[in-house]
């Protein structure tokens, strides 16, 4: 437990334990609505705002957080009232974010640490302030899975059904989609944009896999996330690899191999 | 009493006229059936009747009061939609078939359990009571999305193809609900099917629908049904179900007309 001495370690773990909660339950929904390509949107659409942010010389998590908002929201509200398709609004809202954030970049002189450590992830650079972003998100998700969980479950079942119920699905469509960037952000830091659209499908995928019932899916997608970012963060230390990169590739062979035992095709597409 | 009453109704699609002035007046009580072949405007109907979609012109009224200004408990409509082209469902979520009923009592939290019990027993599956709804039969989903629009004891039920993709001895058993359904508990029944065979046997009511809606409401007396002259040379006819009269269709020809 020699990795323990560490502060960054310690910081990283702690940040770890309170991600696993907000990614495997996140990841139960993403995976059950199929909105990966929306996780994996928002998370890129993000890029733009931390270019933005470090060439203002303000906390990268704030352009983040600002553009993700907007993209979100804007995918949202484009898939639900406009004949263009979620998948088109991505894709046009990603590769305009991406070129922008580009030629920001290209204005910034020197060295842009800060911003690779957004895209790739970096343990070490997780700062009090971001812990204190986690903990906040991981109990305002909580509080709003505790109160809307048979809401957003409705939701994902037959979204069609609760509008019928005059429930107002479409609100707790953009309340899931704001847990989404919660928790993108919350990720940033450790597994960096590039691959965080790993974190945010592979332990729901996992979960699919093993659970019997939705109950056993969140609690398996919870389990799995901890145990692949904790596991993946010490493996890290002692491997001296890059710790978003092992962790996604200790989430993928940990999915891998309960596809071959399980079978790929048990549970149909 | 009127329930349902459709004023003058249009309903436009891609700058194409899906529904064009739709007029219709549902009683209480009885069973309604819409007919129309494939690309009628049919489910399109449904779905403006239970405020799914909007008219751009026309009123849709129930009880006298716009559908769209009614709350959820003066609106007491089940919908059981048109399972094999219902997308809506996810594939990916391990659910229950009590929790799948339970999710529609979301605004009706009393006595869960026991509006369970009674719908599953209703429709005899209560054996599927613990069975993930993804790894039903066709026959069996359209039991339980059957008994998920009873739970919330609606007076008005509203079902899209509810036999389609569906085994003959669940489609028997579906029909045979239904009409225990409208004669015991009283509840009015909107049926949408482009199955003709069916609609003889249980409608008091039919409406024809190829863009526009022909009515026909004399229990006993066979009915012209001009939407299906395309589909049969003669046109058809469907005997809307009397006392002394057998349940058939036949074509125009073989009465005079």
């Amino acid at each position: 437990m020699e990795f323990m001495q560490y502060t960054f370690m310690q910081r990283a773990l702690a940040a770890g334990v309170l991600i696993s909660f907000l990614t495997g339950m996140v990841s139960f929904f993403i995976t059950s609505k199929n909105l990966a390509f929306l996780g994996e949107g928002i998370s890129h659409i993000s890029f733009g705002g931390l270019a933005l942010a470090v060439l203002l010389g303000i906390h990268p998590l704030l352009g983040a957080l600002v553009f993700a908002l907007f993209a979100g929201f804007s995918i949202a509200r484009i898939s639900l009232n406009s004949r263009i398709s979620e998948d088109t609004s991505i894709g046009i809202l990603v590769s305009f974010s991406m070129a922008l954030g580009i030629i920001l970049l290209s204005y910034k002189k020197g060295y842009t640490s800060d911003l690779l450590s957004f895209l790739f992830g970096s343990i070490l650079t997780i700062t009090p302030a971001d812990m204190l972003f986690i903990l906040g998100s991981a109990v305002l998700a909580g509080s709003v899975f505790y109160r809307y969980f048979n809401q957003f479950l409705m939701l994902v079942f037959d979204r069609e059904y609760g509008r019928i119920m005059r429930l107002p699905v479409d609100r707790y469509y953009y309340l899931l989609i704001f847990l989404i960037i919660c928790t993108i952000l919350s990720l940033i830091k450790i597994t960096g944009v590039v691959l965080l659209t790993g974190l945010l499908v592979l332990p729901g995928a996992t979960s699919y896999l093993l659970a019997r019932n939705y109950r056993e899916q969140v609690l398996f997608s919870i389990l799995t996330a901890f145990i692949n970012i904790m596991l993946g963060l010490v493996l890290s230390y002692y491997l001296n690899w890059p710790s978003g990169a092992t962790i996604v590739i200790l989430s993928t062979i940990v999915f891998s191999v309960i596809i071959m035992i399980k079978g790929a095709g048990k549970r149909g597409k | 009493m009127n329930l349902f009453e459709i004023r003058n109704m249009w309903y436009q699609f891609d700058d194409r006229w899906i529904l064009e002035d739709i007029n219709l007046v549902i009683r209480d009580k009885i069973v309604f059936t819409v007919v129309g072949p494939n690309g009628s405007g049919k489910t399109t109907l449904i779905k403006l009747m239970v405020g799914l979609l909007r008219p751009q012109r026309g009123r849709i009224l129930y009880k006298n009061k716009d559908i769209m200004k009614l709350s959820p408990e003066e609106f007491r409509v089940g919908y059981v939609p048109q399972l094999s082209s219902y997308s809506e469902i996810s594939q990916r979520l391990l659910l229950p078939v009590s929790d799948v009923i339970r999710l529609s009592m979301l605004r009706n939290k009393e006595n869960i359990k026991v509006k369970i019990d009674r719908v599953l027993e209703m429709l005899q599956i209560e054996d599927l009571r613990n069975e993930l709804f993804l790894k039903l039969s066709g026959g069996q989903k359209q039991k339980v999305l059957l008994a998920r629009a009873l739970a919330n004891e609606p007076e008005t039920l509203i079902l899209d193809e509810p036999v389609t993709g569906v085994d003959q001895e669940s489609e028997f058993h579906i029909f045979n609900f239904l009409k225990q359904l409208n004669r015991k508990e009283k509840i009015t029944i909107i049926l949408v099917t482009h199955d003709l065979d069916v609609v003889p046997g249980i409608s008091d009511k039919v409406g024809c629908l190829d863009k526009r809606l022909y009515v026909h409401n004399k229990g006993g007396e066979f009915i012209s049904c001009p939407v299906y002259k395309n589909q049969m040379k003669e046109g058809l006819e469907i005997l809307v179900h009397g006392k002394n009269i057998p349940h058939r269709l036949v074509p125009l020809h073989r009465h005079g007309k």
